[in-house]
């Protein structure tokens, strides 16, 4: 169209600046939530989840229900979070039937949770009839404040407080408990850990468990801000794919920087060129692999 | 006898579930899923529901198909309770090709209900011969629309009801064109259309509500500036383009136009680039428009700029999703529930006996006038119904009453022309609904 352009991008104005750098983190923390799953999946059980953008979609509309019906928006992030915890369980029991046929092949993997994906869209497509779904906020999360010329909602800085502590709750799990040692030593040599008397497959379990609950929160967080929607199965996905790729296959801090980074890109991108935004983020993933085709952080060749 | 014939067709997308799901069956050991394959007749089994619902597992889905399953049994239902009306002649084909999966997918189910009870009104019967509907799902997708109109045309339908999707529209339409059938769009569309003589829209072009609540915003409302957003997809981009139209014609300034991607989710950083102006245009819909309205709320910005758009971003299908960040937003748009006519009365009340949970829309309200075309028409043109030439000119020359008055298609472009009501988002009560503002011509 082009009948006219803003003279000056608010982007680039120190109150733009700070807007857009808090768009992007709020947006880059919700990610991360999806974005660990995925990676502690695929860490220690070297199992491709792409069932997980559909875990999002299914606990985004239980939460919007759950908040709809008796109006506590902790109940409907907690509700999410179950949601996640079950379907990642179910999908997980699937895969376990068949386990050494599904896991003996990335394709099949690929296939199977692609699949799973599928089918759990179509089954919110049914229930709530392809019709987007939205929470109300209960007051004191609903407000804005400003910041110079510039506004921005509460809610977006709660959801970055949670994500914060979801992440250092993450960490200390990995770093310092017994539950977190024995995934990363799955992750370096399963052979080793079950040698030693783990049993792998409740540890599977756990984990698959703790992904889709993490996958369910980012849902139930992140109704707030974008809405319950089908078709954000890809979109959620894509952009968790992205995360881990850019921050390197299995590690939990390259996908914290990596979620970070690409929530940031992707707020200036809009900022900056605001029809090309899928662009630029796919601009970074390429700009990285380039410069390090292990991503940011390179966890499976050791070398951290 | 009359019967509604459904021929729900598997989506691509639907399909690849149903790959998974054979995935899945295979992985638990018994493989058997020959019955999601098409079927064709009067069983009125949703295909492509019923494999999504196999596999359900944790959801609940207490109250999940309403909307779908209502329409079949009511079609089947008919065909005994109208034996008085004799219908001796030979059946006549409509074809619909709507979106039930894909991004449109909401509106499939409500639309086919709609038409359903429209032409049920009169017996799904005109003049003596019994109407015949084929529903076809095009999947939100322009060339599985091409492939469904292709078919429907070779199955013999007279007239073929499309699309939902603009893109679908504008597709099928040279194709309709080659092969003789008329085609009747049952919601606003673009311009353009007007190149096929085949061509019909029961609506005026979104170009024409958007330009004159552009004029409208200038003129009357008294605003100087303004910042336009839309999606970028044919919808967005021609309601962007027209707004802005309107409105510097009317001695406005456009200050900026910021067109973010089909799909957007995230819109706080085009939010934040919105510059001051007096006003700010939105021509977003669906999923987008949800998320567009309330976060437009929630940065701030309606407190600071009054919000205007074009009917979709609230339609009272997705106000009540939309919540209270929608109150105060004023569109300019053909349709509303509120309008106050006898027909729209007859509309609402069968809509609502049909699925008291389904709020009446544009949507619907389009499918329910393009029954009443249909029935109109078919009766005209009798037995040469599948006549391309005199069915085209049976509904080039009708004028019916539909839920927003007297219609009739304008002779050069197919389109139909009429008010434009300005309406605003109120709350009554608790429950979020239009107010009609003022009418424009």
């Amino acid at each position: 169209m082009g009948n006219s352009h803003v003279a000056v991008l608010a982007a680039v104005t120190p109150d733009g600046v700070l807007l857009h750098t808090l768009i992007g983190l709020s947006f880059g923390l919700l990610l991360f939530l999806v974005a660990s799953g995925f990676t502690l999946t695929f860490g220690l059980a070297r199992f491709v989840n792409l069932s997980h953008g559909a875990t999002f979609l299914i606990a985004a509309h239980v939460a919007a229900q759950v908040d709809r019906r008796i109006e506590v928006f902790a109940l409907a992030v907690l509700a999410a979070a179950v949601t996640g915890v079950l379907v990642a369980l179910a999908v997980f029991g699937l895969a376990r039937l068949r386990w050494q046929a599904i896991t003996a092949d990335p394709t099949r993997q690929v296939l199977f949770t692609f699949g799973c994906l599928l089918v759990i869209a179509d089954v919110v497509r049914n229930r709530w009839d392809g019709i987007p779904q939205s929470v109300l906020l209960p007051s004191g999360l609903d407000g804005s404040f400003t910041i110079g010329n510039a506004t921005f909602p509460i809610y977006r800085v709660f959801a970055m407080g949670a994500a914060i502590a979801i992440a250092i709750g993450l960490w200390w799990l990995q770093e310092r408990t017994r539950f977190g040692a024995m995934v990363r030593a799955g992750a370096d040599d399963r052979e080793q850990l079950e040698a030693l008397g783990i049993r792998t497959d409740l540890l599977f379990l756990a984990v698959f468990a703790l992904a889709g609950g993490l996958a369910g929160l980012a849902g139930g967080l992140g109704v707030p801000l974008l809405g319950a929607s089908v078709g954000q199965e890809f979109d959620v996905l894509i952009l968790a794919l992205v995360a881990v790729v850019v921050g390197g296959l299995g590690s939990l801090k390259g996908a914290f920087i990596a979620s970070i980074l690409v929530g940031l890109v992707d707020a200036y991108g809009k900022a900056w060129l605001p029809t090309f935004a899928s662009f630029t983020i796919m601009a970074l993933v390429v700009l990285v692999l380039a410069v390090r085709p292990a991503g940011l952080v390179d966890r499976l060749s050791g070398a951290r | 006898m009359t019967s509604t014939q459904r021929n729900r067709v598997l989506s691509r997308r639907s399909l690849a579930a149903v790959c998974a799901l054979g995935l899945v069956v295979a992985a638990c050991g018994d493989g058997d899923e020959d019955e999601v394959t098409d079927t064709v007749g009067d069983s009125p089994a949703e295909v492509t529901d019923t494999t999504a619902d196999t596999t359900s597992g944790g959801a609940d889905s207490t109250e999940g198909s309403s909307n779908g399953t209502a329409p079949s049994t009511d079609a089947t239902n008919d065909a005994t309770s109208n034996d008085s009306i004799p219908a001796t002649g030979e059946p006549v084909q409509v074809g619909v090709i709507s979106s039930y999966t894909g991004n449109f997918g909401l509106y499939g189910d409500p639309m086919e209900l709609a038409l359903t009870l429209s032409l049920e009104s009169a017996g799904t019967i005109a003049g003596d011969r019994p109407i015949e509907v084929v529903f076809e799902d095009d999947a939100t997708d322009p060339a599985v629309a091409v492939e469904r109109a292709t078919k429907l045309v070779e199955d013999g339908a007279s007239v073929v009801v499309c699309c939902v999707n603009a893109g679908s529209t504008f597709a099928v339409a040279p194709v309709l064109a080659e092969a003789g059938v008329p085609q009747i769009t049952p919601i606003a569309n673009p311009l353009g259309l007007h190149e096929n003589p085949n061509a019909f829209v029961a609506a005026p072009s979104v170009n024409y509500d958007a330009e004159r609540l552009g004029t409208y915003a200038a003129e009357t409302l008294g605003y100087n500036t303004a910042v336009v957003l839309g999606m970028d997809m044919a919808y967005g981009q021609a309601v962007a383009q027209a707004f802005s139209d309107g409105f510097t014609a009317a001695g406005g300034e456009v200050v900026s136009t910021i067109l973010p991607p089909f799909g957007t989710q995230d819109f706080g950083s085009y939010l934040a680039e919105i510059p001051d102006a007096d006003v700010v245009f939105g021509g977003f819909a669906g999923a987008d428009g949800i998320a567009f309205i309330q976060q437009y709320d929630q940065f701030g910005l309606k407190d600071r700029m009054p919000l205007l758009a074009h009917g979709p971003l609230i339609t009272e299908l997705l106000l009540q999703a939309e919540g209270p960040a929608a109150i105060g937003t004023t569109a300019g748009f053909y349709y509303s529930s509120q309008l106050d006519n006898a027909e729209n009365d007859r509309f609402k009340a069968a809509l609502a006996d049909a699925n008291p949970d389904l709020p009446p829309s544009h949507f619907t309200a389009g499918s329910w006038a393009t029954g009443t075309v249909l029935l109109d028409a078919l009766e005209s043109a009798g037995t040469d119904a599948e006549d391309g030439d005199v069915m085209r000119s049976a509904i080039a020359n009708t004028t019916v009453d539909t839920p927003w008055g007297r219609i009739s298609f304008d002779a050069d472009t197919g389109y139909v022309f009429g008010p434009t009501y300005v309406y605003s988002v109120i709350d009554d009560d608790g429950i979020l609904r239009h107010q009609i503002d003022a009418t424009i011509g």
